[in-house]
């Protein structure tokens, strides 16, 4: 089974909160889909908040996947070696 | 992570890498070309430099960094080795010896003005070193290797940054993020490592807090001053852990102990190895490797002394423990028991023996330091002196090592400011010009001999006469053996020094240096030729903990006797009591050992139809017999103090509980002897003639 997540458009420190509130992977879920579409601003909370579901992803054996990432977005991602799919900072 | 166990860790570490520094620079000055010296004491002050770059101490980095660039400038042969250099080099181990006695727990330095004074001094004179070789305005020498390396900059060096903010610090509104984007403006960043060792489990995790930390590897021309910048608004909250790439390459339990994500760490290490290790790493010519010195360091782990001793006195519980487990099942009879018991006792004896090993260390460690002592006082007297040191790997109880340093310190200063003469004294009388002082361990039975030999002019007895019937140490030499007037130096206020120096000579410390010895339940003697030189001889027991023994039954009392002292055990025939009692010798072979009775000494009486035996007993040269009632056997004895009220009690050296619960007192059979000699004449006598004293 796949899910799709979809993130506001902040992944900053004052909606982050709120934001954990929202992801939850559903039950006997083999696959899941992070969208970025929105997203157009994230910060070190924001940062810390995608190392956990990477985190919870991994101990669940689910395969995470982040899709429709802006450039910027890429770039502050890929400087944390964020995301299973971007390359290290090489 | 307990940042205190790693300051104190970084203290510990300093002090040996000080030792090894000083050990390589000494031998410099007799190897000058010797270029692994120079690589032994580089690593040395480099390790410093960057294990207190971590903890902030910019004295500290600043001071070694100025040591390493000399020491960098003499690897290259940009500077040669000279006395001038090497003094001030040697000067600055102890100028860093004194800003690290000087830190305290909260890793600031409280340095007082003479050190600071010194600092700037120091620095002054290393920095003219080698400046005046360099005047281009670098202070690291540039390789090759550094410039084909496309992540080196010429200006740049690699340094590695460890950061943990405080939890709150997205709430006070401070974004790590943002911090590493300004960071990356003033250096050029490599790559972020994010650490999440301390990231909570969903459960516990509060989104506004903050849990990561980061580690970044960057280049930068002042690395410190950089970070500074950057991290200006969260410096107190936050911990920072700055160091050069190559020092955290080389051995840095401090640093690497930030990790305790043994993954990521091994990640860091891989990067920074294929990245800058081979650029970085001094390399030694082969053909000056010497792999049995530093480079085959032994497999060791540090362990808190206190620990060791919690473990040495509950070894010493479970020894009573299993004597008194001994005679009930001896006394149940049960064969089966009592043969396990012996498996048991076999192993405690063996996890005894272990467990005092492991306070055991090498004397050679208190000797080593005396190259410095040496060179140092024999520069100041004007003398030549040559060292040699035998026995260095002779072993004993580390709180002995310890305590000897001092009283051996005293007897070295002695020996270079009275014992040895002048370089134009020696000539003239017909000795090689370069003074000789011994300093040398061996095993003797049941104790170590430290000996202090020294080739010089030797102990005057008319000086020594003069000197003592002068402070009315003596009325006369009348009745006074070459020994005895020798001793009379070890009495208090005794002094045959001319004047007084800074150095020895001021009548207060050949009496201390006794006094520290019988306090380790020692004993220091002193021989000497007029002419020919002097030795002193210290003899120490093994260990302060337990002892292998032999139970003897004295009347109604049981005594302890070290096992190690007792040569011979001999039955002694009832019918010549009698004499026993009086001052008698024993034939023993071709010798006559005099007797000492313990029954007379500890005032037992003898019941009617007892049984005699004699331990033969060894003293340093001297063999005694002991006579006792009987010899109950080996016992394994744990040593308990008398306390402070019997300190001043000569001839024991402890009690011991045996398995019934009764108290033996254990004999130090040396300090017995010298104890009762006075009332028993016949004990200094060890050469009578066969007809003189009583077979057996």
């Amino acid at each position: 089974m796949q899910q799709k997540i979809n993130l506001p458009n902040e992944l900053t420190l004052p909606f982050i909160r709120e934001v954990y509130s929202d992801i939850h992977f559903q039950d006997g879920v083999e696959a899941c889909q992070l969208d970025f579409n929105l997203v157009e601003e994230i910060d070190s909370s924001g940062m810390q908040l995608m190392l956990l579901v990477m985190k919870k992803a991994r101990s669940k054996n689910i395969e995470l996947e982040f899709i429709n990432v802006s450039q910027g977005i890429e770039h502050f991602l890929k400087q944390f070696q964020l995301s299973p799919e971007f390359e290290p900072l090489e | 992570m307990d940042v205190s166990a790693a300051f104190h860790t970084f203290i510990e570490e300093s002090a040996e890498l000080l030792i090894e520094y000083e050990e390589a620079m000494l031998a410099l000055e007799s190897n000058p070309d010797d270029q692994e010296l120079l690589h032994q004491a580089f690593r040395a002050a480099h390790t410093i430099k960057g294990s207190a770059g971590l903890f902030g101490l910019d004295v500290l980095v600043d001071f070694t960094h100025h040591l390493e660039s000399v020491l960098d400038a003499l690897r290259d042969q940009q500077l040669t080795v000279s006395e001038t250099i090497l003094s001030c080099l040697i000067e600055s181990k102890d100028h860093v010896k004194d800003l690290l006695d000087h830190l305290s727990e909260d890793f600031e330095g409280h340095y007082s003005e003479s050190v600071m004074e010194n600092h700037s001094r120091l620095t002054q004179k290393l920095a003219s070193f080698y400046q005046r070789e360099k005047p281009i305005q670098e202070t690291e020498t540039e390789t090759e290797t550094d410039k084909d390396n496309p992540l080196m900059s010429p200006e740049k060096k690699p340094w590695i940054l460890y950061s943990k903010f405080a939890p709150d610090c997205l709430k006070d509104g401070f974004d790590p993020a943002a911090i590493f984007k300004y960071f990356s403006q003033q250096i050029t960043l490599h790559r972020i490592f994010v650490l999440e060792q301390d990231l909570r489990e969903d459960s516990q995790f509060d989104p506004e807090e903050f849990y990561l930390s980061f580690v970044l590897i960057f280049e930068a021309e002042d690395g410190p001053q950089a970070m500074k910048d950057a991290f200006d608004f969260v410096l107190d909250s936050t911990t920072l852990k700055l160091q050069r790439v190559e020092t955290a390459l080389i051995h840095n339990t401090a640093f690497w102990s930030l990790f305790s994500d043994n993954q990521i760490r091994q990640s860091i290490e891989s990067y920074l190895n294929m990245h800058y290790a081979k650029q970085l790493a001094p390399q030694p010519p082969v053909e000056h490797s010497k792999p049995e010195q530093k480079g085959a360091r032994k497999s060791t782990i540090k362990v808190d002394a206190l620990k060791l001793d919690t473990l040495i006195d509950l070894v010493g519980e479970m020894v009573i423990a299993g004597a008194s487990t001994r005679l009930r099942i001896h006394q149940s009879g049960d064969e089966r028991l009592i043969e396990a018991m012996n498996t048991l006792e076999q192993l405690l004896e063996d996890v005894r023996d272990s467990a005092l090993k492991l306070r055991m260390a090498p004397i050679g460690n208190v000797f080593s330091k005396f190259n410095r002592t040496i060179r140092d006082v024999s520069k100041k007297l004007g003398k030549q002196t040559q060292l040699v040191i035998q026995g260095g790997d002779v072993e004993l109880d580390k709180s002995f090592v310890e305590r000897l340093s001092d009283p051996l310190t005293h007897l070295v200063r002695n020996a270079l400011d009275h014992g040895l003469e002048t370089k134009e004294e020696r000539l003239a009388s017909g000795k090689p010009e370069a003074g000789i002082l011994t300093l040398k361990a061996s095993h003797e039975t049941g104790s170590i001999t430290i000996e202090v030999n020294d080739d010089g002019r030797g102990l005057s007895q008319e000086k020594i006469l003069s000197k003592a019937i002068e402070n009315g140490l003596i009325e006369s030499a009348d009745g006074l053996s070459p020994h005895d007037i020798w001793m009379l130096i070890f009495e208090p206020g005794f002094s045959t020094a001319q004047s007084v120096t800074d150095l020895s000579g001021r009548g207060v410390g050949m009496d201390v240096v006794k006094k520290n010895i019988d306090e380790l339940r020692g004993t220091i003697d002193v021989n000497s030729i007029e002419g020919e030189g002097t030795s002193f001889i210290i003899r120490m027991p093994l260990t302060l903990a337990i002892i292998d023994s032999f139970l003897v039954r004295v009347g109604t009392s049981v005594y302890a006797i070290p096992m190690d002292v007792v040569v011979e055990c001999i039955e002694f025939s009832p019918s010549l009591c009698t004499d026993v009692m009086n001052e008698a010798f024993i034939k023993l072979r071709d010798k006559s050992v005099p007797l000492l009775s313990l029954f007379h000494v500890f005032n037992e009486s003898i019941a009617e139809k007892a049984n005699f035996a004699v331990l033969i007993v060894r003293v340093g040269d001297n063999l005694f017999g002991l006579v006792v009632g009987e010899i109950l056997g080996e016992y394994q004895t744990v040593i308990k103090p008398l306390g402070n009220m019997f300190e001043s009690l000569k001839g024991l050296c402890g009690a011991t509980i045996l398995g019934g619960g009764e108290v033996a007192l254990i004999l130090d059979v040396a300090g017995l002897v010298d104890m009762v000699s006075g009332s028993y004449p016949h004990l200094t006598n060890q050469n009578l003639s066969i007809s003189e004293h009583l077979e057996l």
